[in-house]
């Protein structure tokens, strides 16, 4: 029966297999609830319960869905379109530069973590000029933090650059 | 006092030079940031989140009534003059719109949009204004019972109207109610789906889905076809305006898209998809002699009709919000979240007890609406700079926003993970051809559900037949099943005749 599917079709079996089995997670989360002692009308298992059910059939009736042959259209794609394989690299630069920025929010403050991720999506996406792309991201988050900052009064981490800069512009830090 | 009276003070108070302010910004915000490629009102609003963070109530809700209106006619200008649509209302308009764009007729259709847009836009609003407070007059009696109710049917109708099939539909729906379930159980206090990570106890945050799903979800899937995909802008020459014989062509498919566009917002049909579609449909088949061979080709009325419908619909799924306190889209659910940041619970109380908040937002559309024609057709060509920011740039400052916005709002890493995953879902989303909004709907009100849920039963202490009790929930759930059955059966109808006629 596989045989008949296509390759963009298995990994849409493979994406709907893993929401099978987050409905598995999530019946098993359910039974293992801690429940209080007090006298409820409504166990709060009912409703997850329901929830995974609905997950679990849905779930399993995309599976058919595919088995059948008809596979998803991916998003502003037509349906003759030949199927194209992800652009993983891209992807991946991308992922990681976002991966990076949560690392490094707190540790190393907004611009320069900001900037990291600007970097990275914008060298993903085909920017070449480095040097160019480096000095825009920084001056891209410098401005974003501090008109953040300073006219909307949302706090963001500050680190060294942070505080150098506040610094240069006297007591506004 | 009576509602006209209410509407009144409203543009007294939304007219204010102090809040008027707060209007601008918001129609330039709105209309910057729904210009920009890949960025739809939903996201636009979502972005703009912490923005009003330090904002009072009414300016923040007038500005975001700006921003709503604004991101609908920046949508516009982008699916007319891109070959790439930004969001789903205006797939329709990019049509005949870039068609009408490449052969140099790209003013007629801007023009066309953008008056539409405010003719469709006033006019709708008009009715919210009419529609809303008895609405929620209505809404006052309703038991949790008939709320339940109107939630499954939203659940439903939006999750098997959206997208190219049901059952994905419904996928999305039960994945958005998933994480909805993540976190304390609002009564009893127990701890769902946490696995011991304690930032997760208070839920997901659902600025932070909403805009991880958006933005990030549609930056990676934009990655994995990056070698595959092109964009050009259609160069505008000359004004944005039309002749007399424009004028002709488009007033009637602007009054019969508002006609379309308003009733599909106010029932939960799900998004705009549905009534710019059958708003193109109309004036296709309506379309006489020359006109009607243009369709296909860059038809007027194929930009005018679904434009009108679009923006009517957004003025139309405010009804439910403000009404009911239930989104029956992705934009009306960010803007659900505005108000809840402030603890204003949308629904049939608002009228009673914020009436001077209500009335100065429905005055702030009106206003708002105003405004973005004054300040969009003159400064088109400003606008449409914004198409030519390089896409590596673009992208880059989408999603720098974006994990701002996911940051912001609680300064949480933990938030900021979430919006990973969640972005890489939204991704996956989109590569297996399974629409968002479903999920947004579920993760809003998959809790709201269970808690009507369990009101009803504690009511009628553990008695499940009242889930049934009264006209509205009899009909709404009869509606419901001639929805799941009707279709199905149609088909093997159909079936059956084609058998019989060979």
């Amino acid at each position: 029966m596989l045989s008949k599917v296509s390759q963009a079709g298995k990994g849409e079996l493979a994406f709907a297999g893993s929401l099978f089995l987050i409905s598995l997670v999530v019946f098993w989360d359910t039974h293992k609830l801690v429940i209080p002692d007090n006298n409820v009308a409504v166990s709060p298992r009912t409703f997850p319960y329901i929830v995974a059910t609905v997950l679990l059939l849905a779930s399993i009736g995309v599976v058919i869905e595919v088995l059948r042959g008809r596979a998803a259209t991916p998003e502003g794609v037509a349906p003759s379109e030949p199927f194209q394989r992800a652009d993983f690299k891209t992807m991946g630069i991308i992922v990681g530069s976002i991966g990076l920025h949560v690392f490094l929010l707190e540790r190393t403050g907004y611009i320069i973590s900001a900037a990291i991720s600007f970097w990275g999506v914008a060298y993903a996406f085909g920017s070449k000029k480095m040097l160019r792309l480096g000095l825009i991201s920084l001056i891209f988050t410098t401005v974003v933090y501090y008109s953040f900052t300073t006219f909307l009064d949302i706090q963001l981490p500050r680190w060294i650059i942070e505080d150098f800069i506040a610094g240069l512009g006297g007591s506004n830090g | 006092m009576g509602n006209f009276d209410y509407l009144l003070t409203g543009f007294e108070s939304a007219l204010a030079s102090g809040n008027l302010i707060y209007g601008f910004i918001g129609v330039f915000l709105g209309t910057l940031v729904g210009v920009l490629p890949g960025i739809g009102p939903a996201l636009a609003i979502g972005l703009l989140l912490p923005i009003t963070l330090t904002v009072q109530p009414t300016q923040a809700l007038i500005m975001f009534a700006a921003i709503y209106y604004g991101a609908m006619y920046g949508g516009s200008t982008t699916s007319i003059l891109l070959n790439t649509p930004g969001e789903s209302g205006s797939v329709i308009t990019a049509v005949e719109g870039n068609k009408m764009a490449r052969a140099g007729k790209a003013g007629a259709a801007l023009a066309t949009a953008a008056i539409g847009s405010f003719v469709a836009g006033t006019l709708a609003t008009l009715l919210l204004a009419v529609a809303a407070p008895q609405l929620a007059e209505f809404a006052i009696q309703v038991q949790p019972a008939g709320f339940l109710a109107l939630i499954i049917t939203a659940f439903f109708t939006v999750g098997t109207l959206l997208g190219s099939s049901r059952i994905r539909g419904v996928l999305a729906l039960s994945v958005g109610l998933v994480v909805g379930l993540i976190g304390a159980d609002l009564q009893t206090g127990s701890i769902r789906l946490t696995f011991g990570n304690n930032n997760a106890i208070d839920g997901i945050e659902t600025v932070t889905v909403i805009v991880a799903l958006f933005a990030l979800g549609e930056i990676l899937y934009l990655a994995s076809r990056f070698k595959h995909s092109e964009w050009q802008v259609t160069p505008v020459s000359g004004r944005a305006m039309m002749n007399k014989k424009e004028w002709k062509r488009s007033w009637k498919p602007w009054l019969r898209g508002t006609a379309i566009g308003f009733p599909l917002g106010v029932i939960p049909a799900g998004g705009s998809e549905v009534p710019t579609f059958l708003s193109y449909a109309t004036e296709k088949k309506l379309a006489k002699g020359e006109n009607k061979e243009e369709f296909g080709k860059g038809a007027i009325e194929g930009v005018a009709g679904p434009e009108a419908a679009n923006n009517a619909n957004a003025a139309g799924a405010l009804v439910p919000l403000l009404a009911l306190g239930l989104p029956t889209s992705a934009t009306a659910a960010v803007v659900l979240v505005a108000f809840q940041s402030y603890n204003i619970q949308p629904g049939p109380l608002l009228f009673v007890t914020n009436p001077n908040l209500v009335w100065a937002l429905i005055a702030s559309l009106f206003i708002g609406n105003t405004l973005l024609l004054v300040l969009n057709l003159p400064f088109i060509k400003f606008w449409i700079k914004l198409l030519y920011i390089p896409r590596p740039y673009l992208y880059a400052g989408i999603t720098t926003f974006a994990l701002l916005g996911g940051y912001a709002l609680n300064s949480s890493i933990f938030d900021l993970q979430m919006a990973l995953v969640v972005g890489f879902i939204g991704y996956l989303f989109r590569r297996f051809g399974v629409p968002i909004t479903p999920m947004v709907i579920g993760a809003i009100l998959g809790p709201l559900a269970e808690l009507y849920y369990k009101r009803t039963i504690q009511i009628s202490q553990g008695d499940h037949s009242v889930l049934f009790d009264g006209l509205l929930t009899k009909s709404l759930y009869t509606f419901l099943l001639l929805l799941i059955v009707l279709p199905p059966l149609y088909r093997l109808i159909k079936r059956g005749k084609q058998n019989s006629t060979k």
